[in-house]
């Protein structure tokens, strides 16, 4: 069982990744935008980050960013509807380790945050 | 005969040359129209598989599988993912219907009319009355100066009304919690100009408010500055980044103009205000009649 921080700024969505994370048997943290993100990420210690890319406020290649300035070892992964290699290469580049796009098939979802976890 | 083949001689290389000019318009215009078919498709994609509705579908009907036990001709389920899967194939009928809406809007015809301030005035007041719903999301204020001008404008009252309720939800969209939205009215001799005026919400990291080179793209089909999705707006009538593309068509219809852009005004109502800030301000120009 893992300790995960999702940011998504839909409700439904984060309804959904929280469902699919405690039905893989993990402990969730949600935030609704990146600010809150970086909030909880500095209230709490986390052994894998998801977070959307187009959020309000602060968005997900921002949270990343400061995510990375106070740790560089906790996974990232990116679950977000843009598909093109141009955001991805951006994504990466702030330092996500793994791009998820929406829908997300929750099996599939699950293997791959096992896989990173491991 | 011979000045003649020689015409025709030159003729040959200026011939090809506007062949290949006309090739390269062509390519051009094709790639183009490629762009804008992906633009489209990227678009409505976004749109789908975000937030409430399609996208989610798929995934809660996957969840289901993924925790239903069989017994014999029954299958049993989550109640809970069950439930949500149901609420977000209603969302999706909504999708279904908000493209319903779309090609209708696309077809309908407008009546132009010469009509008078009061009645305008009572249209704008409709719109605010149909817009409270969205005010409310984020608790914003709406202010109104009163509609004023002499003489008559050429609009459709119904076009009118439906320009004004898109312009009042992008307001309510984009703008920040509890912030104050402005609806003023001026005129000149020949023009009426209806401006709705609201705060620039800050997205470190996508656009704000409404830069120079986005000023004429808000208005195409289907594009939006930030591929954020909203679900407290999702009874909107439209949604998907067409609503101000309607809008400008409905403007156009009736002989008028529709511009969005940014200005600085001061962050208080009071002129001698140093501090100045960001506006958007979405303007519908409309010509006084006769």
């Amino acid at each position: 069982m893992a300790k995960i921080l999702a940011v998504d700024d839909s409700e439904p969505m984060r309804q959904m990744i929280s469902q699919t994370l405690i039905s893989g048997e993990h402990e969730v943290v949600l935030a609704c935008d990146g600010e809150e993100g970086v909030k909880k990420f500095a209230e709490d210690r986390f052994d894998l980050v998801i977070t959307d890319i187009n959020m309000p406020v602060l968005d997900g290649f921002g949270l990343v960013r400061e995510i990375r300035q106070r740790d560089n070892g906790v996974p990232i992964l990116a679950l977000t509807t843009e598909s093109e290699d141009e955001k991805r290469r951006s994504g990466a580049a702030a330092g996500v380790d793994g791009w998820i796009v929406k829908p997300f098939k929750p099996a599939q979802f699950l293997a791959i945050i096992k896989q990173v976890l491991s | 005969m011979n000045d003649n083949n020689a015409v025709l001689d030159k003729n040959i290389p200026l011939r090809s040359e506007l062949g290949q000019g006309l090739k390269r318009h062509e390519g051009h215009e094709r790639n183009m129209r490629v762009h804008f078919a992906r633009s489209m498709l990227r678009n409505i994609l976004h749109s789908a598989s975000q937030g409430l509705g399609i996208g989610a579908v798929l995934t809660y009907a996957e969840m289901l599988q993924m925790g239903a036990t069989r017994d014999k001709n029954r299958v049993q389920v989550d109640a809970g993912i069950y439930d949500a899967l149901m609420e977000n194939a209603a969302a999706g009928r909504q999708w279904l219907a908000a493209f319903e809406n779309i090609l209708s809007a696309f077809e309908k015809q407008y009546a132009c009319e010469n009509i008078a301030a009061d009645i305008l005035s009572r249209e704008f007041a409709a719109a605010v009355n149909d817009a409270e719903k969205f005010r409310g999301i984020k608790n914003q204020w709406l202010s109104m100066d009163p509609v004023t001008f002499s003489g008559r404008v050429r609009v459709s009252r119904e076009g009118f009304r439906e320009i004004m309720d898109e312009l009042l939800l992008n307001a309510f969209k984009y703008s920040p919690p509890s912030s104050r939205i402005r609806i003023l009215c001026c005129s000149t001799e020949k023009l009426v100009s209806f401006m709705i005026v609201n705060e620039v919400e800050t997205m470190r990291g996508g656009v704000s408010g409404v830069p120079p080179e986005y000023q004429k793209k808000v208005f195409e089909p289907f594009f939006r500055l930030n591929n954020t999705w909203d679900d407290r707006f999702r009874d909107q009538r439209f949604g998907l980044g067409i609503g101000l593309t309607l809008a400008e068509n409905v403007a156009n219809a009736c002989g008028g103009q529709l511009y969005t852009y940014e200005i600085d005004l001061p962050v208080t109502d009071t002129e001698k205000s140093a501090e100045s800030a960001k506006r958007i301000v979405s303007e519908l120009v409309l010509e006084k009649a006769g």
